[in-house]
């Protein structure tokens, strides 16, 4: 069998190959996203202090250290069987909307905006946030680099540390806001507003209006008709920090909730040969193999993920730009992969309202934080990450000490999608064996969409991070070797 | 003038982290101890009368390292790096341009290369007109773990000893100034 290897992707974490199998026609029969898994975690979690997995977890990716660390307060908030106060709860959501806004603007202005703002098949290097700045201006590009900041303040303000929160404690946080605090928030979320409509209107002036682009965001190599996962309110609406998980299918109708506690009922992982990484699936449709549709159990978490598995958004803003999006794509679930893009933009508008709420509650400068933990035993947490849905799951002993230890990533979740969405978009470009030129371009876009984090924190990469194709022969002969510096 | 030394890496991945193992040396030689609890870094040790310099610990890189280094007149990155050629263990001094490096380019966020020429780009002047960098060569396992193999351990003295002397000690010996 021939086969292609792409390897590594530029602009991505961590240091990811993508394998492109031909048939002996020599077009493609399939496309496997393939990491260097971190390995062990399970073995060094083994042992130590139930209340230090906040702190450890977070090291585990230089990228989602917010998520990892609430993911894991909530495990030990049920595994000590405590409620923090509503108070905590609210400080803890406050600090995870600065989170999403500051790893949101980063995605969309420095990660997957670029594809669009400067252009598909502009060269390579200049589609990045240098050429982002050139395109729209160097006002623009203040404004983008002050903003991500906010969202950093905003987290360091809460959490003690900017990138590596020290916060969470089993049943509450640490530390409280004071007035002052309250003030500096309130100005960044208010501009955070504002800055989120702006990219709004910056998506429909350069994308939207774009036929070439609509075209292209509706063209058949980037459709996936999966099901879809994410957290949901009481009222079914998006929820980064807490909730149900929901599942809804190609019509957007629910198929599955559930709380968190019974996440092994309902997913599957499904391990392939060639690969550390695990495939998860719907445990009640089973593993069809890299297929979508109705009867496979594969499904996408992430901004489009949650949008789709939610009926709506919580606050006013992002709720209007919520139908507008389902209106212009086709009223039911939402299947374009490029549309992760505008979910994201959506998502920041959120992030930034739900601050907003959060800031001008009463109850946010309340020095009632944290609750009396129980005694320890098995917990569970799940939060969405940037990325899409987090899930820890500890078995605590009596003495406090970690027995067992089960984290799903939000870029395994997507682990089935992102290998079908790059075999689609390489199907139109290699044809008899024949690689068309394009075809960098177009499976990093498809690639990128989903923002994935490819092995947590292990970013130790050659700096310009070459993007490489491999053709083989049947007989694993390299005959072609496509290369960008 | 005001320098900064950053050690760069992840504490719970083996090798990866022999930069944090390496600016905590440099802590004790210059500061005498080194305390691990959340406020314990950075530190700040006056050593002459016209030189200050700040030791601090980083665990991701591009924007978020540059924020550290702003405002500093120089700026020493210790830090992991994965070179072909090269055995693990060596260490190597390098400079903004030719940082084959680790965490100083997290590809999720931008490369520090990258994000030094866009504060530029952006007005922003407080870069450092000097950033060096102090490479120690691994190869990545990708296994947990918080202890180092042995050819990275060694090489700790000789990283340390090229970060004293890229902080101002000319003998790379902290004590003796």
């Amino acid at each position: 069998m021939k086969s292609i290897t792409i390897d590594p992707i530029t602009r991505l974490e961590g240091h990811g190959k993508i394998n492109i199998f031909l048939d002996e026609a020599g077009d493609v029969k399939n496309a496997y996203l393939q990491v260097p898994e971190l390995r062990g975690f399970e073995r060094f979690a083994q042992g130590r202090r139930a209340e230090d997995m906040p702190q450890i977890t977070s090291r585990i990716c230089g990228v989602c250290p917010v998520a990892h660390h609430f993911a894991s307060t909530k495990a030990l908030d049920s595994a000590f069987k405590v409620d923090p106060p509503p108070a905590a709860k609210k400080l803890r959501e406050l600090m995870y909307m600065g989170y999403i806004i500051y790893d949101h603007i980063l995605h969309f202005y420095f990660l997957g905006g670029p594809d669009f703002v400067v252009g598909p098949n502009a060269p390579p290097g200049q589609r990045n946030i240098l050429g982002v700045i050139e395109k729209a201006g160097v006002e623009i590009g203040k404004e983008v680099i002050k903003h991500r900041a906010y969202g950093q303040r905003i987290t360091a303000i809460l959490g003690g540390k900017a990138t590596h929160p020290v916060c969470g404690l089993p049943g509450g946080i640490s530390k409280g806001l004071n007035k002052e605090e309250v003030g500096d928030v309130r100005e960044m979320v208010d501009s955070c507003v504002e800055f989120s409509r702006f990219s709004l209107r910056l998506l429909d002036d350069i994308v939207l209006k774009n036929e070439d682009y609509l075209k292209l965001i509706t063209s058949d190599p980037y459709q996936l008709a999966t099901y879809n996962m994410g957290l949901v309110d009481e009222k079914n609406r998006l929820n980064f920090y807490d909730g149900d998980i929901r599942v809804t299918d190609q019509n957007k109708e629910e198929y599955e909730r559930f709380p968190v506690k019974d996440y092994t009922e309902h997913i599957r992982e499904h391990v392939e040969p060639w690969s550390f990484m695990k495939f998860p699936y719907l445990s009640s449709l089973g593993w069809k193999g890299l297929t979508d549709g109705p009867e496979s159990g594969i499904y996408r978490v992430g901004p489009l993920g949650r949008l789709n598995a939610a009926d709506g958004m919580a606050t006013p803003l992002a709720q209007k730009e919520f139908d507008r999006m389902f209106e212009t794509l086709g009223g039911k679930a939402v299947n374009s992969t490029l549309a992760f893009h505008w979910a994201r933009l959506i998502e920041l508008l959120y992030a930034s309202e739900r601050a907003k709420e959060l800031i001008e509650d009463n109850e946010i400068t309340s020095d009632k934080i944290r609750n009396r933990a129980g005694e320890p035993g098995e917990g569970f947490g799940v939060v969405e990450a940037a990325r899409g849905t987090l899930i820890h799951h500890y078995r605590v002993d009596e003495r406090g000490l970690i027995e067992k230890a089960n984290l799903i990533v939000a870029t395994t979740n997507n682990a089935g999608a992102i290998s079908m969405s790059v075999r689609d978009a390489a199907r139109g470009l290699i044809k008899g064996g024949k690689v068309d030129d394009g075809l960098l371009n177009m499976v990093e876009m498809a690639f990128r969409a989903y923002d994935p984090c490819l092995a947590c924190a292990t970013h130790t990469l050659p700096g310009g991070m070459p993007l490489m194709v491999r053709v083989h022969d049947s007989e694993g002969k390299l005959i072609r070797t496509v290369k960008r510096d | 003038m005001r320098y900064i030394a950053v050690g760069i890496g992840n504490p719970i991945l083996g090798d990866d982290g022999i930069g944090l193992h390496v600016v905590r040396e440099v802590i004790k030689r210059i500061a005498g101890s080194y305390d691990p609890s959340p406020g314990g870094i950075p530190v700040e040790v006056k050593v002459k009368e016209d030189l200050t310099v700040v030791l601090d610990e980083a665990y991701t890189g591009g924007m978020n390292l540059l924020d550290l280094i702003l405002g500093f007149d120089r700026a020493v990155l210790i830090d992991a790096v994965s070179e072909s050629g090269l055995e693990p263990g060596e260490v190597r001094r390098m400079d903004l341009d030719d940082m084959i490096t680790v965490h100083s380019t997290n590809p999720h966020d931008t490369s520090l290369a990258e994000a030094v020429k866009l504060a530029k780009d952006l007005g922003e002047d407080r870069v450092p007109p000097e950033i060096m960098l102090v490479g120690i060569n691994i190869k990545p396992s990708g296994v947990f773990s918080e202890g180092l193999s042995h050819p990275v351990r060694e090489a700790i003295p000789e990283a340390v000893r090229l970060t004293l002397f890229l902080l101002g000690f000319p003998s790379g010996e902290g004590n003796e100034v």
